[in-house]
């Protein structure tokens, strides 16, 4: 018994091609647009605030922390990059976190211990790339 | 000895035919997995052992052939390594999910509105969406699931047309073959 092919089987394989087609073509749409990039601030696990950081963006942000909100903290945001200032010697004495650097990549993270300061991409973020990782794993 | 009734020989049949069909599954799930693929793409398998869950679905039914599909899973990972494990989830839901979707298609394919071939390219197309969404779902991440669904749906159509025509005249070989060696046969 020969194997026939019916009408309805090429309407169920384009289905599925035209589906898989439109997916595609819908990520690659997608791709250009949603470069963009949201950094989220915390101190103390509690959330300060969210900067925005697409490419246009430059701009400092500061903000008050501390047991009476006597210290301030600046941030300073750029082409899609963000990185901490340094903060005052006695609240801060290895400035690990200004030391870190720009941070553009989703993974990376500014991290202050002394202070409890935290800046961290949301989980909204996009169009991270990831072209100076081998691999990565989970 | 000689099994007593026609009931009784019967059900030995299925089982002997069940049993020898895990083992075709399990070897060829298990040298599949050996295989290195001239793929781009990570996690693209020609899924060969699919082949012996439609067969079990068309001669048995649904219940033998997730039987199989879950039999598979286990003891191939047995086998390959890493029970349990990531590849192993993987493995067991995007068998069994395949396995009852084409078991759906396949009410219809017995009613002659469709050929085997689409039983297996929807299948493969379950099994690989099933996959990934597992995938996505255990590293916590919905990027995998949206940036990599087309490809696999897109390469799910040669895998399934290659598995459904092998399926087909499997099928026709091995129900000859039942009906030479089945009840009153050789006596």
């Amino acid at each position: 018994m020969t194997l026939k092919i019916k009408k309805t089987d090429y309407i169920v394989i384009t289905a599925i091609l035209v589906w898989g087609l439109v997916g595609f073509w819908f990520n690659v749409q997608g791709a250009g647009a949603a470069e963009h990039k949201y950094a989220t601030i915390y101190v103390q696990n509690e959330q300060v605030a969210e900067l925005s950081l697409s490419e246009a963006d430059s701009y400092e942000y500061s903000f008050d922390f501390g047991p009476e909100n006597e210290h301030t903290a600046l941030v300073e945001v750029e082409e899609g990059r963000i990185r901490m200032l340094p903060l005052e010697d006695d609240i801060c004495p290895r400035h690990i976190c200004s030391h870190t650097g720009w941070i553009e990549y989703t993974y990376e993270k500014i991290v202050c211990l002394p202070n409890q300061i935290m800046v961290v991409f949301n989980e909204s973020s996009r169009g991270t790339t990831r072209e100076d990782l081998d691999g990565v794993t989970y | 000895m000689q099994p007593t009734t026609l009931k009784m020989r019967n059900r030995l049949n299925y089982l002997t035919y069940l049993a020898v069909l895990i083992t075709f599954a399990v070897v060829i799930h298990t040298v599949e997995a050996a295989l290195p693929l001239p793929m781009p793409v990570p996690g693209v398998r020609l899924g060969l052992a699919n082949v012996i869950t439609i067969l079990a679905l068309v001669l048995f039914g649904l219940r033998s052939g997730l039987l199989i599909a879950v039999v598979r899973s286990i003891l191939g990972s047995l086998f390959i390594g890493g029970l349990f494990g990531f590849g192993f989830w993987l493995s067991i839901t995007a068998g069994v999910t395949s396995c009852l979707v084409m078991g759906l298609v396949l009410v219809f394919q017995k009613r002659g509105l469709v050929s085997l071939v689409s039983v297996s390219v929807i299948g493969a197309a379950a099994h690989n969406l099933t996959q990934l969404g597992m995938a996505s779902l255990i590293i916590a991440n919905p990027d995998l699931l949206r940036g990599y669904y087309p490809l696999l749906l897109l390469l799910s159509i040669p895998t399934g047309l290659f598995t459904g025509i092998t399926a087909h005249y499997l099928e026709d070989v091995t129900r000859r073959m039942i009906i030479k060696s089945g009840p009153g046969a050789g006596q």
